[in-house]
């Protein structure tokens, strides 16, 4: 028996599909941030009692785990990382603290800003003080001008040592050029501190990690790469051992923030980070294809975050120009997701210097303590326990009826904390909480679809995450939204997402290639050259994927180049229509490529051939295409539900009555195709519950799909 | 048929609403406004992002930039973040479009005509500063204008760089396009782009690439403006635009409202024209009555006949909105609605409002004397009710420093260095210090420098060094944020010419208030004939990285000129360095205040000087494990806080004593009479 196991590590929930050909599984754990190896070996344990057969058993059928974690987002948002120091080239010590002047623009939103004022400056991972600058010196043409002064590197290296730094990042000016300084520097701290040494550290190297150009960028990809690198090598190791212990013969792959995925030994930190909303993001694509949608808002509520995503015209694939991890901007390949601190987790609060202003989120409870219904010493009023207050949760039935809900203490947060302050009762005050967080969300979806110049009303809206389906109705009509759909799996969607991607590796190399002469507008391009970084890239990819386990003749490759116009900045990324170059004609056809994309994207009236026109990065991508899974097709049994699928009637709050009803309860899994249900009605479901409120209708699709609109 | 510059002051302000326009905007329903508002500002962010990625100069790439869209008539109805006095002046050429052209039949307007202008007399900044603008229409009426400016750091002056130092008159200045059509059909003219080649043939390439950057720019805000219009209709339209600017006006209005009545004044000194060291006064009065605004700049030194540091009222006017933007209505649409309640008092002859005829290149760098004056003026009016929006002068305005020749791929080249320009310190807050390396001091909304790989790819230098300066933001119980040292190496090239650019040298132009200090000055330093190259390849370990260490102990062997910050164009030979900077922010705050803790950390961070946390702060610590002493601190602080009664007069003898004080003689040859710089003498242009 082949099984594919894929797993999303969350904030709050660990969440997992596991897929035997014909059947699929999910299930739900609380996320274990101490120890993320505990939550994912409960999973395991869960399935392999699913499948009624042992530990040993399942790990030693299962074909493929994929994986996609938090922990990167999670160390760099606590500052949990180890304490590290920079080598830098000497003058240059405060260039990730400059950050090109207004670094801030990479961590606040266009309101913030606008008000000056109040802009303020993030500390890196790495502090100033733990900064040094080595006598050395390389210049635009790699040409070493300053040779590396080891005493002066060895004394600085020595202070790094003196205060205890556990990890070191190297980036000097122009090493992706000629990395020699760099890796120079590597040897002699391995010299002096030998790995025997109980003081033996890693070493990290701008020109390994990001081999490209301009130093800001590769200057923080690197130092958030070592940052994040020793936390997620701890946990993965850790778990991988406890997998092979069991018998699990298959690599590790971790699904990356590029939407493909690698064995974890290929795997660099940063790219791990927000590999969940992305593996959600090609799931969305990947379903909605299925379905016939063209343009949809994937969005996942979870306990921490609210993930969004844009699939439009079909495609998920939007690289982010300026891709910002946390608040730093980095230089890797990462598809555009966005997040805000808005989950069934997010804590609400009053804020006594505004008036007692009623605010919810960013801040969240995660799942130790937890919301105060969890009754684990959570005190702080969360949206879950808004919504367990207002009867969208049965306290008896959370998680399938495998975690008590206390209504008492979420009413008691609620009233302690938000309703007395404000002087309003505890349905008001958890009825304000829900409004809040609904309206939060509905910001960020406008904000997602208008600014990229797409309006809400043509789009269709995924809602998944465990709380994505009781929100739904609230922040997809608040952005004008108002066809949502809710899938059987839609609370473990992220790891049904993973179970979609093909393997795959993102190569890079910056080299300047010209393409076309300056005035003449000839074609100039050395194929020797071209094709020569081609074949490096290529040679890489297939060293990796071999690794992996996977025949060379499965490999697909594609080539994207960086791309610009003689004198211009910054590069377009086109697709380039020749993976070699053996003529004229080859060379011409990739500026056409070049030309027509950067017409379209910018306007005919920037096109520029006559300044000449430069290949300035190679991106090659090398996947191998896996069987993805079809979305199983039932009959229709009519627009009557079962009556089976009715649990009974429990009280409901309703903001258009402004009070509780009596409202009908069904229970998901027992719903058929074709079933029509009115608003107001709850459907439960293990892991995640569906509200929907009056004036709204539930249409049961051919895959039992939930489909929500108006009536 | 060039305006008068009253007629200029005039449009700024948005023409009134006609019962039509009260029709149209009553015609929109609950929530559109909301909605498609905030799809003009999702507009203008794509047509920006357009922009710097089409561009090439320095200012460009860095966000010295904005896009605009206007109504028909020309008034702006929202702006893009960046350099907002950009898209604010666009709208004077575009008046004079409308106004002039429209119904010319050798020029008219039609879809598809893109128009240009670089000529201050007709609205904009200076003649560096180039607009984009085209026409939108939709059914074939012209319901909008686009607009794209940028600076350009070449315009074929007598010196490089486009703000021409030593320009005497206009006519030293170069490319000056009054509004003129560049393109039909959404096509640019070849015979136009080779007009302005041929014009700026030190930079031809970069002239070229920005021109039609600008275009894209245009271009792309056009479509979408056309298709809302599509979809929505042109009378939408017309009530969506009025409404934008009555909810500014009404917004502006609100908050003015809000500040207290009275009159408040504030002075300025500039201290360097063509070059050389001139005393010039910048003064304002800021009367505040109900909600109504007046800036009087009476008392302001009379224009000169030496330099090109003057600027035209219509730039004083909109430079007072590179303030109240970014700072008390930085919640308000960037329009002409927030302008309604001000007025602007220039005196004829003054620097801020000379001949036709003068030369006002350098008048960019001249608007920080406006907004840099207010920031203290403001810090009194707005203290009571808004003051997390206090803070001391962000105005370190940084050199321009400009490089010209052929780089090393053999192409002739002309740019500002961007990285100090734009890496200026921000004035320290009421609650907390100013930000490090804040930005450009006058763009809303940010500004990044070019990476020193990016500089040393395109340009013939290698940098020695480039960062924070120590000590360089302003000292106060809150610290100004300090700005950014960069050292340049003439490298791969025999030669190369460069020039300096600033208004500010020995005294500086950002001020802290309420007890803060102002920032450290920079002065001008070349070192010429060094032995840098040799003592790299020798790997020799004294190499300075930074400018005292390089001024104290004089590694370098060389000629260390020090001198003032703005510099006429020099021809600076391989090997040869020259520094630049970015100034600090002022300072908040009595220095006796900090917090001791905050003074270590600015040590542990190398901002400040041990020096400083000693004679400044008066705190004590171990200066190697930087273990603070809070007792020995109290006391140290006690003492001072006694030295500074005995040193204290009484301000009646305080006003004697500083009634003595008078500059030389030799700096006030520009200022006009002194103290209250009255025009002395007529000044000639030929």
């Amino acid at each position: 028996m082949g099984i594919n196991f894929d797993i999303d590590i969350g904030g709050t929930f660990t969440d997992c599909l596991v897929t035997t050909g014909e059947k699929t599984f999910s299930m739900k754990t609380p996320t274990t941030s101490y120890d993320l190896s505990v939550g994912f070996m409960k999973a395991l344990r869960e399935a392999a009692s699913l499948l009624n057969v042992s530990m040993e058993q399942l790990a030693g059928d299962i074909d493929i785990v994929r994986y996609s974690t938090t922990i990167a987002m999670n160390t760099l948002l606590q500052r949990t990382g180890p304490k590290l120091g920079l080598i830098t080239t000497e003058g240059f010590e405060d260039l990730v603290t400059i950050g090109k002047g207004s670094r801030w623009l990479d961590e606040l939103n266009t309101k913030e800003i606008r008000d000056l004022a109040r802009v303020v400056k993030e500390d890196p991972p790495i502090p100033r003080e733990l900064t040094v600058g080595v006598k050395e010196r390389v210049d635009s043409t790699g040409k070493v001008i300053r040779p590396l002064d080891e005493d002066d590197l060895i004394e600085k290296v020595q202070y790094l040592m003196d205060q205890g730094v556990r990890g070191i990042a190297v980036s000097l000016l122009w090493a992706y050029i000629n990395p020699v300084h760099e890796q120079k520097i590597r040897e002699i701290i391995e010299r002096e501190y030998p790995d025997f040494y109980l003081g033996a550290i890693p070493t990290m190297l701008s020109s390994e990690v990001c081999p490209k150009r301009w130093e800001y960028t590769r200057t923080v990809t690197t130092m958030l790469n070592c940052y994040l690198h020793q936390s997620m090598w701890e946990q993965i190791s850790g778990m991988g051992d406890e997998l092979r212990t069991l018998g699990y013969g298959q690599p590790i792959m971790l699904v990356h923030n590029s939407g493909g995925m690698a064995e974890v030994f290929h795997t660099s930190a940063v790219q791990t980070y927000n590999g969940g909303p992305v593996a959600g993001l090609i799931g969305g694509a990947y379903i909605g294809k299925q379905l016939g949608y063209n343009n949809i808002v994937v969005t996942d509520m979870g306990g921490t975050s609210f993930d969004l995503g844009l699939v439009v015209g079909g495609s998920s694939r939007a690289y982010q120009w300026r891709p910002i991890i946390d608040h730093w901007w980095v230089d890797i390949t990462m598809l555009e997701t966005q997040s805000i601190g808005a989950g069934g987790g997010s804590i609400a609060r009053v804020n006594k210097l505004l008036n007692n202003r009623l605010e919810v989120g960013p801040l969240g409870a995660g799942s130790m303590p937890g919301p105060a219904a969890y009754d684990q010493g959570g005190t702080e009023p969360t949206v879950t326990d808004a919504d367990l207050v207002l009867g969208y949760l049965d306290p008896d039935y959370y998680h399938g009826g495998r975690m008590a809900l206390d209504k008492k203490k979420a009413e008691e947060a609620i009233l302690d904390r938000i309703a007395r302050p404000r002087q309003i009762d505890v349905v008001e005050a958890a009825s304000l909480i829900k409004k809040l967080v609904d309206a939060n969300m509905g910001d960020a979806i406008l904000r997602e679809t208008l600014l990229k110049g797409y309006d809400p009303n043509e789009f269709v809206l995924f809602a998944y995450g465990g709380a994505g389906a009781t929100h739904c109705c609230g922040y997809g009509p608040y952005a004008g939204i108002n066809r949502m759909i809710i899938f059987p799996f839609s609370s473990v969607f992220c790891a049904y997402g993973s179970s979609t991607m093909d393997i795959m590796h993102i190569y890079e190399q910056s080299r300047r290639v010209p393409l076309l002469a300056p005035m003449t507008k000839e074609v100039i391009l050395d194929p020797d050259v071209f094709n020569n970084v081609v074949q490096d890239l290529q040679e890489k990819a297939l060293r990796d994927i071999r690794g992996e386990g996977f025949a060379a003749k499965s490999i697909v490759f594609s080539l994207e180049l960086d791309m610009k116009y003689g004198g211009q900045i910054h590069v377009y990324r086109c697709q380039s229509p020749r993976m070699a170059v053996n003529s004229q004609d080859d060379g011409k056809a990739i500026y056409d490529q070049f030309e027509h994309e950067f017409s379209q994207i910018f306007s005919p009236l920037a096109v520029n051939p006559q300044g000449g026109v430069e290949i300035h990065n190679f991106v090659l991508r090398a996947s191998v295409p896996r069987e993805n899974p079809e979305l199983p097709v039932y009959p229709d049994k009519g627009s009557v539900p079962p009556k089976g699928s009715l649990r009974g009637k429990r009280d409901v709050y309703w903001e258009e009555y402004n009070r509780f009803k009596s409202t009908p309860v069904y229970q998901q899994d027992l719903l058929e195709v074709g079933n029509v249900i009115e608003g107001p009605a709850i459907v439960a479901a293990e892991n995640t519950t569906t509200v929907l409120p009056p004036g709204q209708k539930i249409s049961v699709d051919k895959h039992n799909n939930i489909f929500i609109e108006k009536m | 048929m060039r305006p008068h510059w009253k007629e200029l002051l005039d449009w700024i302000k948005p023409e009134k609403f006609t019962a039509k326009d009260i029709e149209r905007m009553e015609g929109l329903q609950p929530g559109e406004y909301e909605i498609h508002n905030e799809k003009l500002n999702n507009f203008l962010l794509e047509a920006r992002e357009v922009f710097i990625r089409m561009g090439i100069s320095s200012m460009l790439r860095s966000g010295d930039l904005a896009v605009g869209i206007y109504t028909a008539d020309g008034d702006i109805v929202n702006s893009s973040t960046g350099t907002i006095i950009h898209t604010m002046t666009t709208l004077l050429p575009i008046k004079f479009v409308v106004k002039n052209w429209l119904d010319e039949p050798t020029v008219g307007i039609k879809e598809g005509d893109i128009f240009y202008s670089n000529e201050a007399l007709y609205g904009g900044v200076h003649n560096p500063d180039q607009m984009a603008f085209m026409p939108v229409f939709n059914d074939g009426e012209l319901i909008a204008w686009v607009a794209a400016v940028t600076h350009e750091p070449e315009t074929g002056g007598t010196e490089a760089g486009g703000m021409v130092l030593t320009a005497k008159s206009r006519h030293y200045e170069g490319m000056k396009l009054s509004p003129i059509k560049i393109g039909e059909n959404y096509q640019v003219r070849a015979d136009m782009i080779e007009m302005m080649e041929n014009f700026i043939s030190r930079a031809p390439r970069m002239q070229t690439i920005d021109v039609k950057a600008r275009c894209a720019a245009c271009d792309r805000l056009r479509l979408r403006i056309q298709q809302l219009a599509q979809e929505k209709g042109n009378e939408f339209m017309r009530g969506l635009f009025c409404t934008t600017i009555r909810v500014a006006e009404e917004g502006a209005k609100k908050v003015i409202s809000k500040w207290h009545d009275g009159t408040f004044r504030g002075v300025l000194f500039h201290d360097s024209v063509a070059g050389q060291d001139h005393l010039q006064r910048i003064y304002c009065t800021v009367r505040k009555e109900g909600e109504q605004v007046t800036f009087d700049f009476k008392g302001t030194s009379p224009e000169n006949d030496a330099g090109s540091s003057h600027g035209f009222p219509h730039t004083l006017a909109t430079a007072t909105g590179m303030y109240l933007f970014p700072y008390p209505f930085h919640s308000l649409p960037f329009n002409a609605g927030s302008f309604t309640p001000f007025e602007w008092i220039v005196p004829e002859g003054c620097l801020w409002n000379p001949s036709p005829e003068a030369a006002v290149s350098n008048s960019g760098y001249m608007t920080w004397t406006v907004f840099g004056v207010l920031f203290p003026i403001f810090a009194k009016i707005i203290f009571t009710n808004d003051r997390k929006t206090v803070t001391g002068t962000t105005a370190g305005c940084g050199g321009g420093n400009i490089i010209a020749g052929i780089n090393q791929y053999g192409v002739p080249v002309a740019d500002i260095m961007a990285y100090p320009l734009n890496s200026a310190g921000q004035g320290a807050r009421s609650d907390m210090d100013g930000t490090d390396s804040f930005g450009f001091a006058g763009i809303a909304a940010g500004s990044r420098g070019p990476d020193a790989e990016d500089v040393e790819n395109e340009y013939p230098l290698l940098h020695l060094f480039q960062k924070h300066i120590r000590d360089g933001g302003g000292h106060g119980k809150y610290r100004g944020g300090t700005g950014v040292q960069s050292a340049y190496i003439v490298h791969h090239v025999p030669w190369l010419a460069y020039n300096c650019i600033t208004a500010e040298s020995k005294l500086v132009m950002s001020q802290g208030v309420f007890g803060g200090y102002p920032p450290s000055p920079f002065p001008g330093i070349d070192v010429r004939n060094t032995d840098i190259w040799e003592k790299m390849a020798n790997a020799e370990n004294d190499i300075p990285s930074d400018t005292v260490e390089m001024l104290d102990r004089k590694a370098l062997k060389g000629d260390y000129v020090i001198q003032s910050e703005a510099r006429p164009t020099k021809v600076l030979m391989n090997g040869d360095i020259f520094l630049a900077s970015a100034l600090g922010g002022g300072g908040y705050g009595d220095v006796l205040e900090r917090d001791p803790l905050m003074v270590i950390k600015d040590l542990q961070k190398d901002l400040i000087s041990h020096w400083a946390a000693k004679n400044v702060y008066h705190i004590a610590y171990d200066p190697d494990t930087l273990v603070l002493d809070l007792d020995k601190t109290a006391e140290l602080r006690q003492n001072e806080r006694e030295e500074r009664k005995m040193r204290g007069l009484k301000p009646e003898d305080f006003k004697k004593e500083w009634a003595k004080l008078k500059p030389p003689e030799e700096v006030l040859d520009l200022y006009g009479s002194w103290p209250d710089a009255e025009k002395v003498r007529d000044v000639i242009r030929i």
